[in-house]
């Protein structure tokens, strides 16, 4: 019992962050370029036409980074340049941004059309995406 | 579009608004609802040149430079959005902190499959110009303190910055990267004087009209943003109204050809960013009193930021502008001769101390005064050729 509970953080702390959506979103994989569309809020609807909304943690956050660096294959710096130039043109809109892991899976599970992340799976993330 | 009635009220308002936010909700966007969302910033600069004026009476220190900025996102149904932003900007005589509207524009656009996006927007927008144009005015999305001098000159600004007219898009995303096709065409105001002082070096009689703006952007980035080049058109063509019985100048214009490449390579500690600007002015139809004239003048910068920490970065460029390639010098057409040129050194340091604030220091070492703006300047011969600019600013935004 002590090795196990010694051993879950150490699993945290290893896995690559997982893609999790609300139970409305019909798709089930993703490629990178699609992930990243979507993410850069470039991609506005799932393929069925419901609108896709994207929850990110902030900036500053180790998950978040570690979404950018290894799913995503970019940096948080160059996601915050794609979405304050967003903002600040007109030309469209920032995610929405989540206070912890907790709350992110929260606000997923509750709003229809949304995507996030999550540093592993657990029993309740019934929908996950996988990257192609 | 600048705010008549109750303007300073307005910008006191906004004040307090982006302030109340900073309280209540520290680290992000105030969501009203699902589909409505508002952003905003507030900046504050000190500035202190060792001579001339820059961004306000900067000769013995100043903290003239200012920004607030309000800005709101709606989306009322999938294919349609409006966006709307007010800005309070303060720098020198051009720039009086009345808040105007930085862009209000509706956005209709489409999806023909997953990853292909056509749009229509319509309204105020901003002018797609290099890589910074569209965010100039927002201190947390640029470069620097100040975007690059040599490139991004306050003397075209107002014409520049927006025009009220309607831009055609497409964003294209596939395996080898993002495409995006812009092309626009509106009018824009010219702003007070300052396009006076740039093409006649003294503030005329008349003024200059509403300057209709054409052009076109076309951009890629790399999946993932490692390489973005961007290849970019204007053409501002200004009109002369001159002083009704008073003028010694016709009704002439001055029309423009700029020209924009730009290129920047990102790592994880780095970023090199590049921009050439090519720009041809041609002045014609003054009269008598003024000879037509074709100039062919030619920017650049070079910039290099490390980011030593995810929060802490420093930066270096260098940054050049050549008013009239056949006087690079300046002494054969300019007076004084080193209004024809700039050339700067810049070193700076950015570091994002706590979420949604930036602290900045600058070091400018600049030689020549081409990008020294005429209204805060008026006496040519007055200004020193060699000036070096201090500059500190801190920048809260959501």
């Amino acid at each position: 019992m002590f090795i196990a509970c010694l051993q879950i953080p150490a699993v945290f702390a290893t896995d690559t962050p997982v893609i999790i959506t609300h139970a409305t979103v019909k798709e089930t994989s993703l490629s990178r370029q699609s992930l990243l569309a979507v993410f850069g809020m470039h991609t506005q609807r799932w393929r069925d036409g419901q609108r896709i909304k994207v929850f990110v943690l902030a900036s500053d956050q180790p998950l978040h980074r570690k979404f950018a660096t290894e799913v995503l294959g970019t940096y948080p710096y160059q996601l915050d340049r794609i979405w304050q130039r967003l903002v600040y043109s007109g030309t469209g809109r920032a995610p929405h941004i989540c206070t912890s892991e907790d709350d992110m899976r929260m606000k997923v599970r509750n709003t229809p059309g949304a995507i996030g992340y999550v540093g592993s799976v657990m029993e309740e993330d019934t929908h996950v995406i996988t990257v192609e | 579009m600048s705010l008549p009635s109750n303007s300073l009220k307005l910008r006191d308002w906004m004040c307090s608004a982006i302030l109340g936010v900073t309280a209540s909700n520290p680290a992000m966007a105030l969501e009203l609802t699902d589909d409505l969302v508002i952003h905003g910033f507030v900046s504050q600069a000190y500035i202190d040149t060792t001579d001339n004026n820059y961004f306000g009476r900067s000769d013995g220190g100043t903290f003239d430079f200012r920004e607030l900025g309000l800005n709101g996102y709606w989306q009322p149904h999938k294919n349609l959005n409006f966006a709307a932003q007010v800005i309070s900007r303060n720098a020198g005589r051009e720039s009086d902190s009345e808040p105007r509207f930085d862009f209000a524009l509706a956005d209709l656009h489409y999806h023909i499959d997953f990853s292909t996006r056509i749009g229509l927007r319509a309204g105020r927008i901003k002018i797609p110009l290099g890589l910074y144009n569209q965010t100039r005015d927002a201190p947390s999305a640029r470069n620097g303190i100040f975007t690059p001098a040599s490139v991004y000159f306050e003397q075209f600004r107002n014409a520049l910055v927006a025009t009220d007219g309607i831009s055609l898009y497409s964003d294209i995303s596939r395996p080898w990267g993002d495409l995006n096709i812009e092309i626009y065409a509106g009018e824009s105001d010219p702003g007070e004087q300052e396009m006076e002082y740039y093409v006649f070096k003294q503030a005329l009689p008349g003024e200059f009209d509403d300057a209709s703006m054409q052009g076109a952007q076309v951009r890629y980035e790399s999946l993932g943003s490692g390489v973005r080049l961007a290849l970019s058109y204007s053409r501002p063509s200004l009109d002369y109204v001159p002083l009704a019985g008073f003028d010694p100048l016709l009704n002439g214009h001055v029309i423009s050809d700029m020209l924009v490449y730009s290129g920047q390579y990102n790592t994880e500690f780095w970023t090199f960013t590049a921009e050439y600007l090519l720009m041809i002015n041609n002045v014609k139809g003054f009269g008598p009193g003024f000879e037509d004239f074709r100039a062919k003048g030619e920017s650049f910068y070079a910039q290099a930021d490390y980011r030593y920490q995810p929060d802490l970065t420093f930066s270096i460029r260098y940054g050049e502008q050549i008013v009239n390639d056949e006087d690079r010098d300046g002494d054969k057409k300019f007076n004084p001769a080193h209004v024809g040129f700039g050339k700067s050194w810049m070193l700076g340091v950015r570091w994002d101390f706590a979420p949604n604030w930036i602290a900045r220091g600058e070091y400018h070492n600049t030689r020549g005064t081409a990008w020294l703006s005429g209204t805060d300047n008026p006496v040519g011969i007055d200004t020193v050729r060699d000036w070096e600019t201090y500059a500190l600013q801190l920048v809260y935004s959501f």
